[in-house]
Protein backbone atom coordinates (compact mmCIF):
# COMPACT_ATOMS: atom_id res chain seq x y z
CA UNK A 1 0.00 0.00 0.00
CA UNK A 2 2.85 2.74 1.09
CA UNK A 3 5.07 1.37 -1.98
CA UNK A 4 1.59 2.21 -4.49
CA UNK A 5 1.11 5.54 -2.95
CA UNK A 6 4.98 6.53 -3.07
CA UNK A 7 4.80 5.59 -6.61
CA UNK A 8 1.67 7.90 -7.01
CA UNK A 9 2.99 10.56 -5.11
CA UNK A 10 6.17 10.36 -7.39
CA UNK A 11 4.55 10.11 -10.62
CA UNK A 12 2.60 13.53 -9.70
CA UNK A 13 5.38 15.06 -8.61
CA UNK A 14 7.19 15.01 -12.28
CA UNK A 15 3.97 15.47 -13.53
CA UNK A 16 3.50 18.99 -11.92
CA UNK A 17 7.33 19.55 -12.47
CA UNK A 18 6.75 19.04 -16.14
CA UNK A 19 4.22 21.09 -16.51
CA UNK A 20 5.74 23.89 -14.73
CA UNK A 21 8.50 23.83 -17.15
CA UNK A 22 6.02 23.85 -19.92
CA UNK A 23 4.55 26.97 -18.51
CA UNK A 24 8.01 28.66 -17.28
CA UNK A 25 9.37 27.91 -20.83
CA UNK A 26 6.36 29.43 -22.10
CA UNK A 27 6.58 32.55 -20.24
CA UNK A 28 10.05 32.96 -21.13
CA UNK A 29 9.61 32.35 -24.69
CA UNK A 30 6.74 35.28 -25.16
CA UNK A 31 7.25 37.61 -27.36
CA UNK A 32 5.32 39.81 -30.19
CA UNK A 33 3.00 38.38 -32.01
CA UNK A 34 3.07 39.73 -35.54
CA UNK A 35 0.95 39.96 -38.54
CA UNK A 36 2.89 38.71 -41.10
CA UNK A 37 1.11 40.74 -44.35
CA UNK A 38 0.27 44.37 -44.60
CA UNK A 39 -3.15 43.80 -45.98
CA UNK A 40 -4.16 41.62 -42.79
CA UNK A 41 -2.58 44.40 -40.48
CA UNK A 42 -4.12 47.11 -41.88
CA UNK A 43 -7.27 45.88 -41.85
CA UNK A 44 -7.32 44.49 -37.83
CA UNK A 45 -5.53 48.39 -37.42
CA UNK A 46 -8.16 50.21 -39.43
CA UNK A 47 -11.49 47.71 -37.71
CA UNK A 48 -9.78 48.28 -34.24
CA UNK A 49 -8.55 52.16 -34.32
CA UNK A 50 -5.08 50.88 -33.31
CA UNK A 51 -2.16 52.42 -34.01
CA UNK A 52 0.53 49.98 -35.93
CA UNK A 53 4.06 49.27 -34.84
CA UNK A 54 5.71 48.34 -38.38
CA UNK A 55 8.89 46.64 -39.00
CA UNK A 56 10.12 45.10 -42.13
CA UNK A 57 13.26 42.80 -42.84
CA UNK A 58 14.78 40.90 -45.30
CA UNK A 59 14.32 36.80 -43.99
CA UNK A 60 18.05 36.37 -44.83
CA UNK A 61 21.77 37.38 -43.92
CA UNK A 62 24.00 38.09 -46.70
CA UNK A 63 21.30 36.23 -49.17
CA UNK A 64 21.76 32.62 -46.78
CA UNK A 65 18.42 32.16 -45.52
CA UNK A 66 17.49 31.44 -41.57
CA UNK A 67 19.00 34.70 -39.91
CA UNK A 68 17.32 37.47 -40.17
CA UNK B 1 16.90 42.31 -38.07
CA UNK B 2 17.86 43.83 -34.66
CA UNK B 3 15.72 42.24 -32.04
CA UNK B 4 17.54 43.64 -28.81
CA UNK B 5 14.91 46.14 -28.15
CA UNK B 6 11.85 44.03 -29.77
CA UNK B 7 12.26 41.58 -27.28
CA UNK B 8 12.17 43.18 -23.78
CA UNK B 9 9.15 42.36 -21.43
CA UNK B 10 8.56 46.41 -21.45
CA UNK B 11 8.60 46.93 -25.48
CA UNK B 12 6.09 43.30 -25.81
CA UNK B 13 4.02 44.53 -22.98
CA UNK B 14 3.13 48.01 -24.54
CA UNK B 15 3.04 46.09 -27.76
CA UNK B 16 0.04 44.83 -27.04
CA UNK B 17 -1.68 48.47 -27.44
CA UNK B 18 -0.73 48.23 -31.18
CA UNK B 19 -1.26 46.07 -33.91
CA UNK B 20 2.20 44.73 -35.13
CA UNK B 21 2.89 43.76 -38.50
CA UNK B 22 6.27 42.32 -39.25
CA UNK B 23 7.07 42.29 -43.23
CA UNK B 24 9.36 40.08 -45.11
CA UNK B 25 11.44 42.70 -46.75
CA UNK B 26 11.75 41.95 -51.05
CA UNK B 27 9.01 39.55 -50.62
CA UNK B 28 6.15 41.24 -52.16
CA UNK B 29 6.13 43.63 -54.71
CA UNK B 30 3.63 45.81 -53.48
CA UNK B 31 4.36 45.67 -50.13
CA UNK B 32 7.52 47.26 -51.70
CA UNK B 33 5.96 50.20 -52.79
CA UNK B 34 4.37 50.63 -49.54
CA UNK B 35 7.89 50.56 -47.62
CA UNK B 36 8.83 52.87 -49.75
CA UNK B 37 6.52 55.60 -48.89
CA UNK B 38 7.65 55.32 -44.84
CA UNK B 39 11.04 54.92 -44.97
CA UNK B 40 13.82 55.36 -47.81
CA UNK B 41 17.61 55.48 -46.69
CA UNK B 42 19.96 57.59 -48.22
CA UNK B 43 20.38 54.93 -51.06
CA UNK B 44 17.66 56.16 -52.52
CA UNK B 45 16.42 53.10 -52.61
CA UNK B 46 14.31 50.43 -50.02
CA UNK B 47 17.04 49.08 -47.75
CA UNK B 48 16.66 45.89 -45.78
CA UNK B 49 14.58 46.84 -42.84
CA UNK B 50 12.27 49.41 -42.27
CA UNK B 51 10.72 50.56 -38.71
CA UNK B 52 8.37 52.82 -38.00
CA UNK B 53 5.03 53.42 -35.98
CA UNK B 54 1.76 54.56 -38.08
CA UNK B 55 -1.55 55.62 -37.41
CA UNK B 56 -4.63 53.58 -37.83
CA UNK B 57 -4.90 53.82 -41.45
CA UNK B 58 -1.54 53.18 -41.89
CA UNK B 59 -1.25 56.73 -44.08
CA UNK B 60 0.64 59.20 -40.96
CA UNK B 61 4.17 58.51 -39.51
CA UNK B 62 3.75 59.20 -35.58
CA UNK B 63 7.45 58.68 -34.97
CA UNK B 64 10.25 59.41 -37.35
CA UNK B 65 11.05 55.99 -39.52
CA UNK B 66 14.19 54.74 -39.89
CA UNK B 67 15.67 51.13 -40.52
CA UNK B 68 15.42 49.93 -36.79
CA UNK B 69 14.57 51.11 -32.99
CA UNK B 70 17.96 50.71 -32.44
CA UNK B 71 18.24 53.71 -34.50
CA UNK B 72 14.99 55.68 -33.40
CA UNK B 73 15.41 55.41 -29.19
CA UNK B 74 18.30 55.02 -26.76
CA UNK B 75 17.10 51.96 -25.61
CA UNK B 76 14.08 49.52 -25.42
CA UNK B 77 13.03 51.86 -22.11
CA UNK B 78 12.70 54.91 -23.94
CA UNK B 79 10.70 52.79 -26.65
CA UNK B 80 8.77 51.41 -24.15
CA UNK B 81 7.92 54.75 -23.06
CA UNK B 82 7.26 56.22 -26.49
CA UNK B 83 4.63 53.30 -27.48
CA UNK B 84 2.59 53.78 -24.00
CA UNK B 85 2.29 57.74 -24.93
CA UNK B 86 1.14 56.85 -27.89
CA UNK B 87 -0.83 54.42 -27.21
CA UNK B 88 -2.36 56.83 -24.43
CA UNK B 89 -3.77 58.95 -27.47
CA UNK B 90 -5.43 55.89 -28.93
CA UNK B 91 -7.52 55.34 -25.46
CA UNK B 92 -10.92 54.87 -27.34
CA UNK B 93 -9.35 52.18 -29.30
CA UNK B 94 -11.27 48.76 -29.73
CA UNK B 95 -10.28 45.22 -29.06
CA UNK B 96 -8.69 43.21 -32.13
CA UNK B 97 -10.98 40.86 -33.68
CA UNK B 98 -7.74 38.85 -34.90
CA UNK B 99 -7.22 36.77 -37.80
CA UNK B 100 -5.40 33.67 -38.59
CA UNK B 101 -1.48 35.75 -39.06
CA UNK B 102 -0.62 33.43 -41.74
CA UNK B 103 2.56 34.81 -43.81
CA UNK B 104 2.00 34.51 -47.74
CA UNK B 105 3.26 31.21 -48.53
CA UNK B 106 4.15 28.08 -46.72
CA UNK B 107 8.11 28.73 -48.53
CA UNK B 108 8.62 32.29 -46.98
CA UNK B 109 6.81 30.91 -43.58
CA UNK B 110 9.68 27.93 -43.25
CA UNK B 111 12.46 30.43 -43.40
CA UNK B 112 10.59 33.09 -41.40
CA UNK B 113 10.35 30.48 -38.57
CA UNK B 114 13.99 29.61 -38.94
CA UNK B 115 14.66 32.90 -38.67
CA UNK B 116 12.58 33.00 -35.41
CA UNK B 117 13.73 29.15 -34.16
CA UNK B 118 9.96 28.57 -34.00
CA UNK B 119 7.93 25.50 -34.78
CA UNK B 120 5.58 26.45 -37.52
CA UNK B 121 1.96 25.64 -38.17
CA UNK B 122 0.35 25.12 -40.89
CA UNK B 123 -3.39 24.55 -42.25
CA UNK B 124 -3.47 22.24 -45.14
CA UNK B 125 -6.54 21.49 -47.34
CA UNK B 126 -8.31 22.22 -50.39
CA UNK B 127 -11.22 22.75 -48.92
CA UNK B 128 -11.92 26.46 -48.22
CA UNK B 129 -14.42 25.50 -45.42
CA UNK B 130 -12.26 23.16 -43.90
CA UNK B 131 -8.99 25.48 -43.84
CA UNK B 132 -11.35 28.03 -42.44
CA UNK B 133 -12.80 25.68 -39.87
CA UNK B 134 -9.21 25.08 -38.79
CA UNK B 135 -7.67 28.52 -38.82
CA UNK B 136 -10.74 29.63 -36.55
CA UNK B 137 -9.68 26.89 -33.88
CA UNK B 138 -5.92 28.26 -33.89
CA UNK B 139 -6.39 31.92 -34.39
CA UNK B 140 -7.57 32.02 -30.09
CA UNK B 141 -4.02 30.43 -29.90
CA UNK B 142 -1.97 32.32 -31.74
CA UNK B 143 -3.07 35.56 -30.36
CA UNK B 144 -3.54 34.66 -26.66
CA UNK B 145 -1.76 31.66 -24.59
CA UNK B 146 1.21 31.06 -27.77
CA UNK B 147 1.20 33.87 -28.20
CA UNK B 148 4.44 35.10 -30.50
CA UNK B 149 6.00 31.42 -29.90
CA UNK B 150 4.25 29.93 -33.56
CA UNK B 151 5.30 30.83 -37.32
CA UNK B 152 1.91 30.75 -39.52
CA UNK B 153 1.01 29.53 -42.84
CA UNK B 154 -1.69 27.87 -44.89
CA UNK B 155 -1.52 25.49 -48.27
CA UNK B 156 -4.07 24.92 -50.42
CA UNK B 157 -1.95 22.55 -51.99
CA UNK B 158 0.35 19.46 -51.24
CA UNK B 159 3.10 20.42 -54.10
CA UNK B 160 3.90 23.49 -51.23
CA UNK B 161 4.88 20.97 -49.18
CA UNK B 162 6.89 18.64 -50.89
CA UNK B 163 10.38 19.31 -48.50
CA UNK B 164 8.15 18.64 -45.74
CA UNK B 165 9.02 15.11 -43.55
CA UNK B 166 6.40 12.89 -42.17
CA UNK B 167 3.27 14.56 -43.16
CA UNK B 168 -0.26 11.96 -42.71
CA UNK B 169 -2.53 12.14 -45.76
CA UNK B 170 -5.22 13.18 -43.35
CA UNK B 171 -3.88 15.97 -41.22
CA UNK B 172 -5.13 19.33 -41.79
CA UNK B 173 -3.18 21.08 -38.70
CA UNK B 174 0.80 20.17 -39.22
CA UNK B 175 3.21 21.73 -36.48
CA UNK B 176 6.79 21.55 -37.98
CA UNK B 177 10.37 22.06 -36.84
CA UNK B 178 12.20 24.20 -39.43
CA UNK B 179 15.92 23.36 -40.32
CA UNK B 180 18.24 25.95 -39.52
CA UNK B 181 17.83 27.08 -43.17
CA UNK B 182 14.57 27.01 -43.63
CA UNK B 183 14.51 24.62 -46.27
CA UNK B 184 13.08 21.66 -45.38
CA UNK B 185 11.26 20.70 -42.00
CA UNK B 186 9.91 17.78 -39.53
CA UNK B 187 6.44 17.24 -38.54
CA UNK B 188 6.09 17.63 -35.01
CA UNK B 189 2.79 17.08 -34.30
CA UNK B 190 -0.53 16.52 -36.71
CA UNK B 191 -3.89 16.71 -36.45
CA UNK B 192 -7.23 16.42 -38.58
CA UNK B 193 -9.87 19.14 -38.86
CA UNK B 194 -11.97 17.52 -36.32
CA UNK B 195 -9.29 18.03 -33.23
CA UNK B 196 -10.46 19.91 -29.91
CA UNK B 197 -9.23 22.68 -28.15
CA UNK B 198 -7.64 20.17 -25.67
CA UNK B 199 -5.88 18.46 -28.91
CA UNK B 200 -4.74 21.48 -30.53
CA UNK B 201 -3.48 22.80 -27.01
CA UNK B 202 -1.66 19.94 -26.73
CA UNK B 203 0.10 19.98 -29.96
CA UNK B 204 1.22 22.55 -29.53
CA UNK B 205 2.81 22.30 -26.17
CA UNK B 206 4.45 19.05 -27.65
CA UNK B 207 6.04 21.12 -30.56
CA UNK B 208 7.74 24.11 -28.48
CA UNK B 209 9.13 20.91 -26.10
CA UNK B 210 10.49 18.73 -29.12
CA UNK B 211 11.41 21.88 -31.23
CA UNK B 212 15.07 21.81 -32.15
CA UNK B 213 16.58 25.38 -31.36
CA UNK B 214 19.95 26.67 -33.95
CA UNK B 215 22.88 26.41 -31.84
CA UNK B 216 25.38 28.30 -34.23
CA UNK B 217 25.88 31.93 -34.46
CA UNK B 218 25.39 34.24 -37.44
CA UNK B 219 29.17 33.90 -38.75
CA UNK B 220 28.66 30.15 -38.39
CA UNK B 221 25.22 29.54 -39.81
CA UNK B 222 26.62 31.71 -42.97
CA UNK B 223 29.38 30.19 -43.63
CA UNK B 224 28.09 27.08 -43.82
CA UNK B 225 25.14 28.43 -46.04
CA UNK B 226 27.36 29.14 -48.09
CA UNK B 227 29.59 26.46 -48.03
CA UNK B 228 26.27 24.12 -48.94
CA UNK B 229 25.12 26.72 -51.63
CA UNK B 230 21.84 27.49 -49.57
CA UNK B 231 20.78 30.70 -50.81
CA UNK B 232 17.54 32.42 -50.73
CA UNK B 233 15.91 33.54 -53.91
CA UNK B 234 14.50 36.94 -53.37
CA UNK B 235 10.39 37.45 -55.14
CA UNK B 236 11.79 41.08 -55.78
CA UNK B 237 15.54 42.43 -56.25
CA UNK B 238 16.99 43.06 -53.46
CA UNK B 239 18.26 46.90 -53.35
CA UNK B 240 19.90 47.16 -50.23
CA UNK B 241 23.60 48.88 -50.92
CA UNK B 242 25.11 46.94 -47.93
CA UNK B 243 24.05 43.07 -48.84
CA UNK B 244 22.38 44.71 -52.04
CA UNK B 245 24.19 41.81 -54.32
CA UNK B 246 22.73 39.22 -55.99
CA UNK B 247 23.87 35.52 -54.05
CA UNK B 248 26.39 33.91 -56.02
CA UNK B 249 24.57 31.59 -57.89
CA UNK B 250 22.44 34.29 -59.13
CA UNK B 251 24.86 36.44 -60.29
CA UNK B 252 25.61 37.84 -64.02
CA UNK B 253 28.99 36.49 -65.79
CA UNK B 254 30.56 39.49 -67.14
Amino acid sequence: MKSRRFIIGVFLLVFCSAAAEVGAQRELRRSIAWYGTWESGLAAAKESGRPILLVSAAPHCHQVPGMW
Amino acid sequence: MDESFLSKAKVIKAAEAFVCVRLATYESAEEAQFLKTVFIGRSGQLENTVFCILSPDGQRRLIRAGRSPLQMFSGPDQMAATMNRIAANYSGARQIKHTYPALATVRLALNVAACDQQPLVIVRSSSEDERQQCKSKLTKYAWSDFRGQFTFAESKSDTELVSLKGINKQSNIIVVDPDPYGQTGVVLSQLDSSATDDEISDALNLALLTHQERTSEAPVHITNGRRRGIFWKTQIPVTDPGRGGPAPNQRRRP
